[in-house]
């Protein structure tokens, strides 16, 4: 007990606290660090899941990185400011080794004990020899944090979100939300849209037609990423209003066609002609006109005079956009009133031709209509993208947000964007107090003015009444009242303390039941003055 | 000096239990109350003993008293009990000439152990008597002062029940107390053993072990024991917070407590924590030492409000709330 002198038991003692605390602050340094990477990967799984399914802009990772590296480096060196904590070490090896405060009292006895006690000297001595026999790895075991486990789950997440593929339902839609991103998408719809529209203009012999060159051109500025959501959809109108001009031509002449098949249903040799017009079918009604033609001198007298009035009959209907066909069918029938029969089939089959031709016309116009179909529908999938993109900024970043969005080209275009502000109200000052009116705005305008209430408010003046003799008066009015008269023998400042008094000796008599206790405590509690 | 410190230490530890050995010859369990009572006579303290009538609080006195081999009265404290019943009066004597002069004629607080039986059912005046004797260890009767011979130790026992014609001791009273220790209804198995003891033809006896200069030995060792600050820190907050409407107050204190305990109670502490480690063989005290004490040495100290009373809350409920809540020293 007695083996070392005061200076051998200082120094075991503090060396043993140092080697604890050593200890300690390197499993603090370890906890500190497990933190420090669960929360980098952590963040760095947020990240990269938003930016999948957000248009935000984050940091890149190793900007997150190197700044939790700075800033763990800076907390561990601050938490290792101010030297050695030996007096916590000592309490860590009170606890943990049950050693009832033995090296704390001999740390402090250390610092600032008297040197000639000799009690103190033994208490120096017993935990000297107390701090020898401690097996600190047993003491202060090295701990693996068991928070790297979750930063191990956190780094397989991120790992796995690496592999996750650019193109999706939802980095569609952050990237429609980007006018620098419009390209792929749309661009690979465009071109099947310009084949179609090509493919069309082939068929009437046109290779330059203004919607081509329209659609060329866009295609160019989407390959060139110059285009915004906002002109696309315009470029689409326009190139969708050029291919859609010559239906109304087809129509007219798909009526005029109809009524022609119903002139030629009289005939016995032109109705299969007729049934086909009927149908829609020219190509097969040019086919059956250039056989009537190659077959007309094999035709008898009756049959050739009953087409002939055909012929003429129809020649003679007024229909503007048959015209070319029509006047074959005039020479035809002309020539076999003059038994000219090699002019009018020749006539007949130049009538075949012009039948073919519209049958061209008809498909080409299919086409274009076609691929208008598809332009509408890939200007309502980029307006819906856009919209709840808008939606979604606006929930992010509020209003703000939303007009940031407009300047980036991401907002719907100006005129169909209504913002509700003062400039209204402004422009229209409301009306005098009581009239309900002012400018309609926004959907207001859809019905209509609104209707105004007449209302007038009026300032009345009440007179004080008359004080109600039955209110209970102030308590504190009534006290001090009567202790100024002389009324009362007990003076207000006297109540609470007899109260007090009362209270006390009402709760120590025992004959008060244990379930009336209560009662009595709270009636003298409701006695008792606010604030005590 | 350090291996005699040791073998004094040794000592105490050993004496101390000899007391404890042989009270349990006599007194059935009540661990707690005999190691209580050892304690507050060691830290010159004073003991009161609340509990039950017939559950041995008498008996625990006089086997004390006749296991220290100290001089022993009792007073049974009654309404009628008169101040100079206890501590004496001034008597005229005559002198075999015949010479009639006044002599001090020393009441039964001139003793080592004076049992106080049932001391809140005398009146506050007698029971004053014992304010003076309890803290400065002297008596004053007229304008001589007369000293007690130490150790001088009151054991006073009163019944939480019937109070009825009692007289609470007063809060000043209340404070000269060391401990105030509660004797609870014995387990059926230590009632067996009374039974087994007290029903035969002879009951067991206590033999004296220690004597007064062994007592007095033990009290100095006592003392020297050193407490580090932090451990001292430790008991004073606990001390303070049983002081309402302070900064260190618990939110049951400033619920239900009136007064907080004094100084007394924080000496109690840590004079009592200095027994407790010497008993563990150790030369410190420690946190743990310091809560020992808490609960015979402060339940008395703190004085319930209105609501607490209303509620019947327990002082040591309170104190357990304080003990939990309150942390150790981390230094």
């Amino acid at each position: 007990m007695g083996g070392h002198g005061p200076g051998q038991q200082r120094s075991v003692v503090t060396g043993v606290l140092r080697r604890i605390d050593r200890r300690l602050r390197v499993n603090g340094a370890l906890e500190h660090c497990s933190i420090a990477i669960c929360g980098v990967l952590g963040v760095l799984v947020v990240f990269t899941a938003g930016r999948m399914l957000l248009p935000i802009a984050t940091p890149s990772n190793l900007a997150v990185i190197a700044s939790a590296a700075a800033l763990l480096a800076a907390f561990l060196l601050w938490s290792q400011r101010g030297g050695s904590r030996l007096a916590r070490a000592a309490g860590v090896a009170d606890a943990r080794a049950d050693l009832h405060d033995e090296l704390k009292t001999a740390y402090w006895f250390l610092g600032h004990g008297r040197d000639d006690s000799p009690w103190i000297d033994l208490q120096l001595a017993r935990a000297a020899e107390t701090a020898a026999g401690l097996d600190l790895r047993r003491l202060v075991p090295a701990i693996f944090p068991r928070r790297l486990w979750v930063a191990l789950g956190f780094f397989v997440i991120l790992g796995a979100l690496s592999l996750v593929p650019l193109e999706g339902p939802l980095l569609t839609l952050a990237s429609a939300s980007d006018s620098t991103a419009l390209g792929e998408g749309q661009a690979a719809q465009l071109e099947a849209i310009r084949d179609l529209v090509e493919g069309a203009e082939e068929l009437e012999g046109d290779e330059e037609s203004e919607a081509l060159a329209q659609l060329e051109e866009t295609l160019k500025e989407l390959a060139a990423e110059q285009l915004t959501v906002e002109e696309l959809l315009r470029d689409l109108r326009e190139a969708q209003h050029i291919l859609e001009e010559g239906n109304l031509e087809m129509n007219a002449r798909q009526e005029a066609l109809a009524e022609l098949a119903q002139e030629f249903d009289e005939s016995s040799l032109l109705g299969e002609v007729s049934e086909a017009m009927e149908e829609e079918d020219l190509d097969l009604a040019s086919e059956l006109m250039r056989e009537l033609a190659e077959n007309l001198s094999e035709l008898t007298e009756e049959e050739a005079a009953e087409l002939m009035a055909q012929l003429s009959e129809a020649a003679m209907s007024d229909l503007p956009s048959l015209e070319e066909l029509l006047e074959s069918l005039q020479e035809a029938a002309e020539a076999m009133e003059s038994r000219e029969m090699g002019d009018a089939r020749e006539a007949l089959e130049e009538a075949s031709e012009r039948m073919r031709e519209m049958a061209r016309r008809q498909e080409a116009q299919e086409g274009r209509n076609e691929a208008s179909r598809r332009m509408q529908a890939m200007e309502q999938t980029t307006t819906e993208q856009t919209t709840g993109m808008q939606q979604l900024l606006g929930l992010q970043q509020g209003e703000a947000g939303g007009e940031k969005g407009a300047e980036a080209g991401l907002a719907m275009p100006s005129d169909e964007v209504q913002l509700s502000g003062g400039g209204n109200e402004s422009e229209n000052p409301s009306g005098p107090p009581g009239h309900a009116t002012g400018a309609p705005t926004g959907s207001e305008q859809q019905f209509g003015a609104p209707t105004t209430l007449e209302v007038q408010l009026a300032m009345e003046i009440i007179d004080d009444p008359e004080p109600d003799p039955e209110e209970e008066p102030d308590p504190d009015d009534v006290f001090r009242g009567a202790s100024r008269q002389e009324t009362s023998a007990l003076q207000y400042r006297d109540v609470r303390a007899r109260s007090s008094y009362a209270a006390g000796s009402a709760l120590s008599v025992d004959r008060v039941p244990w379930r009336y206790r209560s009662l009595v405590k709270r009636y003298f509690l409701a006695l008792r003055p606010r604030g005590n | 000096m350090i291996t005699e410190i040791a073998n004094r230490i040794d000592l105490f530890t050993d004496q101390f239990q000899d007391v404890r050995e042989e009270i349990s010859k006599v007194i059935v369990g009540n661990r707690e109350i005999i190691d209580g009572t050892l304690i507050s006579l060691l830290a010159k303290g004073h003991v009161l003993l609340e509990g039950i009538p017939g559950i041995g609080k008498t008996k625990i006195v006089a086997t004390v008293a006749d296991v220290l081999h100290l001089d022993f009265s009792r007073v049974q404290f009654t309404p009628d009990l008169m101040p100079g019943d206890i501590v004496g009066s001034d008597v005229v004597h005559e002198s075999d000439t015949g010479e009639k002069h006044l002599a001090f004629q020393p009441g039964p607080i001139f003793t080592n152990i004076l049992l106080a039986d049932e001391i809140n059912r005398a009146t506050p005046k007698t029971q004053s008597a014992l304010l003076e004797a309890m803290q400065e260890r002297s008596v004053t009767v007229g304008t001589t002062t007369h000293r007690l011979r130490p150790p001088f130790f009151v054991l006073a026992t009163q019944n939480p029940l019937e109070m009825e014609g009692t007289y609470p001791l007063p809060e000043a009273q209340l404070d000269r107390f060391f401990y105030k220790l509660r004797i609870e209804y014995p387990e059926p198995d230590d009632m067996h053993e009374i039974m087994d003891r007290t029903t035969r033809r002879e009951e067991p006896q206590a033999a004296t072990v220690l004597d007064r200069d062994q007592i007095l030995v033990m009290r100095d060792t006592a003392r020297s024991v050193p407490i580090a600050r932090p451990v001292q820190d430790y008991a004073i907050r606990l001390t303070l917070a049983t002081h309402p409407d302070t900064p260190h107050a618990h939110p049951m204190t400033n619920r239900y407590v009136r007064f907080g305990a004094s100084p007394r109670g924080t000496q109690a502490l840590v004079i009592g924590g200095k027994v407790s480690a010497l008993l563990n063989g150790r030369v410190h005290v420690s946190c743990e030492d310091v809560r020992a004490m808490l609960l015979p040495a402060l339940r008395h100290r703190v004085l319930l409000n209105f609501e607490g009373e209303a509620d019947r809350v327990d002082p040591d409920m309170i104190l357990t709330s304080i003990m939990d809540d309150v942390p150790e020293p981390t230094q």
